[in-house]
């Protein structure tokens, strides 16, 4: 008895992927399981992906992808936003507009990722049969907002098949980030240490109870500046060379 | 001819003068290290960028202004003009920013506050989809945030799609929709806002109501009740969580549970405070479960028993009356968020760090070690002044001003009979053969680093230059350089006894110690019989005083590291005691003559 119950149980099993094996084969367009993202939507995320960890090392070395005057702290190259050679003098600002300094750094080292990026939606699409034309320079803009970084890219695409012919912006791509609030911190950081030679941390740490402000002064007069977010564990370090102190008498 | 050679003489010594007075600096629009706008020292500018013989605050293009961003409207203060138009900025020759963009007001976005221009106000109020409300008259951050949160809070009632809807917000949010307040009596068939009541209150027929979950407001510490339309109502109180009442009337933070306490851990109350230590975050395994939602005040106390806020000092022993120990600092330690964030004071102390308490809070603070103007000071009042400097005054001891030296206070010396030195005897990189502050600066490849011994190579085509040398520790401890000399003289007394003056026998030796006459006081007059106690409790003083001009002399160092060096005494150009006295006195020399001096080339041994 239960063997014949295991025999029809079998029977019906073959049965179904009979069934489901010519179904793909009369309907090829029928997608089993899960279906991939479309192109543009590919595009947006490897978009996102490149600027995220490129503005994830900008923050890292003070602002700058490949800082120039740097302070080596942790073997991290950390950029100085405000910076003077000499002893007991204020520091001169060395990248004001500091967000604007990250975004366009960003959008010009992102050039390369971007095409690249296009090429995989531009293959996808002409692999469907898509004659594909794309109009625009394949910049983007990147712009840093509160809690969000938008990424825009200034191209227009045409898709053409047979005679049908439709034109696709690629939607802005978007990413969660607090990189805002910690330019911001930084910026009034930097403001108080070109004029006073120091900032209180726990001043913004009081205002600002998400973000974590560090100071760490060095032996020859650098400080750096460590502000990490407590949610989001983004960090942006970057040093301060600003009323510093010889050691000893300056006889 | 003559007046001719002349005027070639002077212009050739014009142009030569600067060079032997000393180095001139320059201003580099860019440093080979690539930094922009620094008084350095010739050579050190990028060649591919401006380079001027002067100050950089007198070129047209280094000159510090201020740099305004019209977009984001922030001012940056000290920043070249060049910097500036590079950046896109607009640049004013301000350095301190006193232009009418930078003015500050106070911004106020729905029931929060910031101190910002107007340009950065308009700006936010963007983002977050308000009108700008910028006020003038407030410049003051703490009251910017009070006035902002004492906005007219309540439920504004709209109609769409034939619903009654309802959202939680300020009387002019509401008003910028079209809706007019209401006063009076709350009915169910007017649109408006209704200030103090809750979007949840039955009497407002929307169709919002009470819900047993909770939210977390941005800027907030608290923990609110949430209403089915997602708007927050009063602080989560579980036990007023079917109080109609609750769900219909606002209630101050005063009002609600746990007033005046952080209520960290607690299951039943959301009325968190940061400033009592507590902040309302997303419950975990590890933050306990409250009664209903899922947000919990959780605790940001320390386990070191240290309140959040706190700050506190802490010191590589011994420290303050001049016994720092070589490479020691001061640290300032502060509780933040459950964790504890240490903050270094300046190294080579040049910072202490100081620490006061209100009803058993404290705070510290790093400030500057003021002790450049101790040894000037001839009187122990001036010397121990807190208000100008941190000096401590020892006695039996002189600064003799004229020679620079440090002597033990003799009967035959005038006033003053002590001597002021650091509290927090500074460091020193004595370490460095140049120990100058270009030493100290960066490279140019850009990097600035750490200095030290491995390090120093790598400030080759440095360009820090222009205030004098730092830290030489020779300069600082030569002031506690002391090198006296005595001398024992010896001669046969007669003791007229015939049978020695005829057959040779020996006359009486009597010795006297030719010298300084306070050392001889400490020596004795018997060259065999020298107190070697005396003088081991004067080489330890003279090594404490010489310990507190700074890195000198012997001591122990902050990781236990120790020297026998600094003063020490010798007998026929042979030491024989250290400043610790661990050496033994060999007088077999019938002459004995006692020389002391500090051994700065000794420090090498302190630097652990």
């Amino acid at each position: 008895m239960m063997n014949k119950r295991g025999q029809l149980a079998i029977f019906v099993i073959i049965a179904i992927v009979i069934i489901a094996v010519i179904l793909v084969l009369l309907f090829p367009r029928i997608r089993i399981g899960i279906q991939p993202a479309p192109p543009e939507v590919e595009l947006r995320n490897c978009l996102s992906e490149n600027v995220q960890g490129l503005l994830n090392t900008s923050l890292e070395n003070g602002g700058e992808l490949n800082p120039r005057l740097y302070y080596l702290y942790n073997n991290i190259t950390v950029g100085y936003v405000c910076y003077t050679t000499e002893w007991y003098v204020p520091c001169v600002m060395q990248k004001p507009l500091l967000k604007k300094h990250i975004e366009d750094e960003i959008e010009e080292a992102v050039k390369e990722e971007v095409r690249l990026c296009l090429d995989i939606m531009l293959d996808e699409f002409e692999s469907r049969g898509y004659d594909v034309d794309v109009e625009g320079d394949n910049m983007i803009d990147v712009e840093i907002i509160p809690e969000n970084v938008i990424i825009s890219l200034n191209s227009e695409i045409t898709f053409t098949k047979g005679e049908d012919s439709s034109k696709l912006t690629i939607p802005k791509a978007d990413f969660k980030s607090q990189a805002y609030k910690l330019i911001a911190i930084a910026s009034s950081i930097a403001n108080w240490e070109s004029r006073y030679g120091d900032a209180v941390p726990e001043t913004y740490m009081g205002f600002y109870p998400d973000v974590k402000v560090e100071k760490k002064k060095q032996v020859e007069g650098s400080t750096v500046y460590i502000l990490s977010h407590r949610d989001t564990n983004e960090v942006f370090n970057f040093a301060s060379r600003s009323v510093a102190w010889p050691p000893g008498y300056a006889f | 001819m003559m007046v001719n050679k002349k005027i070639w003489i002077i212009g050739i010594l014009l142009v030569l003068l600067p060079f032997v007075l000393g180095q001139v600096n320059v201003c580099c629009e860019r440093t080979e290290g690539g930094a922009w706008c620094q008084n350095s020292e010739p050579g050190t500018c990028n060649s591919s960028y401006r380079e001027a013989p002067t100050s950089c605050d007198t070129t047209s293009y280094c000159k510090p202004g201020c740099c305004y961003d019209s977009l984001e409207g922030l001012c940056w203060e000290s920043t070249p003009q060049r910097v500036c138009d590079a950046s896109g900025g607009s640049w004013t020759d301000d350095p301190d920013c006193n232009i009418p963009q930078c003015n500050l007001g106070c911004c106020v976005l729905g029931d929060q506050g910031a101190l910002v221009t107007l340009t950065r106000c308009k700006q936010m109020a963007g983002f977050y989809g308000l009108n700008t409300d910028f006020r003038t008259n407030i410049v003051n951050e703490i009251e910017c945030i009070a006035i902002a949160d004492s906005q007219e809070k309540g439920a504004c009632v709209y109609e769409a799609d034939y619903q009654r809807l309802c959202k939680f917000t300020t009387r002019g949010e509401c008003s910028t929709a079209g809706l007019e307040g209401i006063d009076g009596t709350i009915t169910n068939d007017s649109t408006g806002f209704y200030a103090g009541i809750l979007c949840s209150a039955d009497e407002l027929a929307t169709n919002c109501g009470p819900s047993t979950d909770t939210i977390m407001i941005e800027g907030r510490d608290e923990i609110y009740f949430k209403d089915t339309c997602g708007n927050p109502a009063n602080i989560y109180d579980a036990a007023r969580i079917n109080d109609n009442i609750y769900w219909k009337e606002i209630y101050s933070k005063d009002e609600s549970c746990g007033a005046g306490s952080g209520n960290a851990g607690s299951q039943t109350c959301g009325n968190c405070d940061y400033f009592l230590g507590s902040i309302g975050k997303m419950a975990t395994s590890s933050t306990g479960t409250p009664t209903y939602g899922d947000y919990i005040c959780v605790g940001l106390n320390c386990k070191n028993g240290k309140q959040h806020g706190e700050s506190w000092c802490v010191k590589d022993s011994p420290s303050g009356g001049g016994k720092d120990p070589v490479g020691s600092r001061y640290y300032k330690h502060v509780c933040i968020f459950n964790e504890v964030i240490v903050e270094p004071c300046a190294d080579f102390r040049n910072e202490i760090c100081l620490e006061g308490s209100t009803n058993g809070f404290s705070e510290a603070a790093c400030r500057a070690n003021r002790w450049q103007t101790c040894l000037g000071q001839l009187e122990d009042d001036d010397c121990e002044n807190d208000d100008l400097r941190d000096c401590v005054w020892i006695g039996g001891y002189y600064y003799n001003q004229t020679t620079g030296t440090i002597y033990p206070a003799s009967p035959k010396n005038l006033t003053p009979q002590g001597v002021c030195v650091p509290e927090y005897p500074p460091g020193f990189v004595f370490w460095s053969t140049s120990g100058t502050a270009s030493s100290l600066g960066s490279t140019g490849t850009g990097e600035v680093n750490n200095f030290g011994s491995a390090s120093l190579g790598g400030f080759s085509g440095s360009s820090a230059s222009s205030s004098g040398s730092a830290g030489s520790s020779s300069s600082m401890c030569s002031a506690a350089s002391t090198s006296i000399s005595v001398e024992f003289k010896g001669k046969y007394e007669d003791i007229g006894d015939v049978v020695s003056d005829l057959f040779g026998g020996d006359d009486e030796l009597e010795w006297e110690c030719d010298g300084y006459d306070k050392f001889c006081d400490l020596m004795g007059d018997d060259p065999d019989n020298v107190n070697i106690e005396n003088l081991k409790v004067w080489a330890r003083e003279m090594n404490t005083i010489c310990a507190a001009m700074g890195d000198c002399g012997g001591g122990v160092n902050w990781q236990g590291t120790s020297t026998d060096d600094g003063f020490a005494a010798y007998s026929d150009g042979k030491r024989f005691l250290g400043s610790a006295g661990a050496e033994t006195i060999d007088t077999s020399s019938s002459t004995t003559t006692t020389t002391t001096n500090t051994d700065t080339s000794a420090l090498g041994g302190l630097t652990g």
